[in-house]
């Protein structure tokens, strides 16, 4: 079941006003929300919106594991559009349109390219990889075995190194903090896993312990994402 | 006789890599998860190459580059580095390292660097 609206997820209420009142002003149907769950029940109960904006940063759910869920779960194949916070690495990501904050007429330009544009909206229903092999493939002329083993060194090291990342957090020991996401940030990086990488990146120079907090869970939260697509991929690996 | 490198990293995705393109590539490989571990495999080994990452448990970086400089001046150094590292990189250089290669590493340009530098040291050691 298909519907006219666009569901709007922001955090900020001042943010969400400002976009809904110019999409409304252009003649768009807005359902906004300020967190993940509700826009999800939304459309549970309303069937599929003509397009998505969700804000990465959002919560329970954060825009990335709210767009699985749409897509996985839900079975959603509408059009999403992220806004990212405007220092994310937007071309790593190149295979979902995005918007950055703080909204305003340029947003709402976007926004119409976006919905009116056929090639974007086809890519958009391409959800992107967790992880790739392509890396450890070519370093091992495809060895398997290999291939293999790496993957549960990644899979036994960074549920360690999680761990320690959290303990230094609770400790305040932000030096820890960075090393640790220097150590861990190739990891990721050889699963070709641009997230992961970004949020060991920006850990590395965060500075305030509430930032170092949301970049520690989003961390947690995409390993055990890659981990359980390991698994799904892999299941006689006993990864 | 194979040429040995002492790899000096402390992730062990990284070093797994490192140790299967090495072997294959000919080299005798030694591993050191931290600083301290390195410096006691370069006091009961004679290594041709060390490949060390700038970011260690225990010791940082420049303290073990200043301390191989100092005992074991013909060893070429490889700094592992990852690409927001300019300045630590610098500073590596002015302290003497040979080279340096971006983590994740190519594996091509792994095979090219290591045999250039363990190349020059060869060349070193000739003219003395």
């Amino acid at each position: 079941m298909d519907n006219k609206y666009i569901i709007l997820i922001e955090r900020q209420a001042d943010e969400r006003a400002i976009l809904k009142k110019k999409l409304v002003e252009s003649s768009f149907e807005v359902v906004d929300f300020d967190n993940s769950m509700s826009a999800i029940q939304w459309v549970m109960e309303n069937g599929n919106p003509k397009l998505f904006i969700l804000e990465e940063l959002s919560s329970p759910l954060d825009g990335w594991q709210t767009l699985a869920y749409l897509r996985t779960e839900l079975g959603v194949k509408s059009p999403v559009l992220i806004t990212i916070e405007t220092d994310t690495e937007i071309t790593a990501k190149k295979s979902q349109g995005f918007l950055t904050k703080p909204y305003s007429d340029d947003t709402l330009v976007k926004i119409e390219e976006f919905l009116y544009n056929d090639q974007n909206i086809k890519e958009s229903e391409e959800f992107p990889k967790l992880y790739s092999l392509d890396y450890l493939d070519e370093l091992s002329d495809g060895s398997l075995e290999f291939i293999m083993e790496s993957l549960a060194l990644f899979n036994d090291s960074i549920s360690e190194k999680l761990t320690h990342l959290q303990e230094a957090l609770d400790q305040q020991e932000f030096a820890e903090i960075r090393t640790i996401a220097h150590s861990i940030k190739p990891s990721f990086q050889m699963l070709l896993n641009d997230h992961g990488k970004e949020l060991c990146q920006t850990m590395e120079f965060a500075t305030k312990p509430e930032e170092l907090k949301t970049l520690v869970e989003e961390l947690k939260l995409e390993y055990n994402r890659i981990k359980k697509q390991i698994a799904l991929d892999f299941p006689s690996a006993h990864i | 006789m194979k040429k040995k490198i002492l790899v000096i990293e402390d992730n062990p995705m990284v070093v797994k890599s490192l140790e299967f393109k090495l072997l294959k590539e000919g080299y005798d490989v030694a591993i050191a998860m931290d600083g301290r571990s390195a410096m006691q495999q370069l006091e009961a080994t004679n290594f041709d190459l060390i490949l060390t990452d700038l970011m260690l448990p225990f010791i940082s970086g420049s303290q073990l580059i200043e301390h191989i400089k100092k005992n074991h001046p013909n060893i070429p150094i490889i700094v592992l580095s990852t690409a927001t590292q300019e300045d630590i990189i610098t500073d590596a250089f002015n302290m003497g390292v040979d080279d340096f290669i971006t983590k994740p590493f190519s594996p091509n340009e792994l095979a090219l660097r290591v045999k250039r530098s363990i190349g020059s040291f060869k060349n070193q050691l000739s003219h003395k």
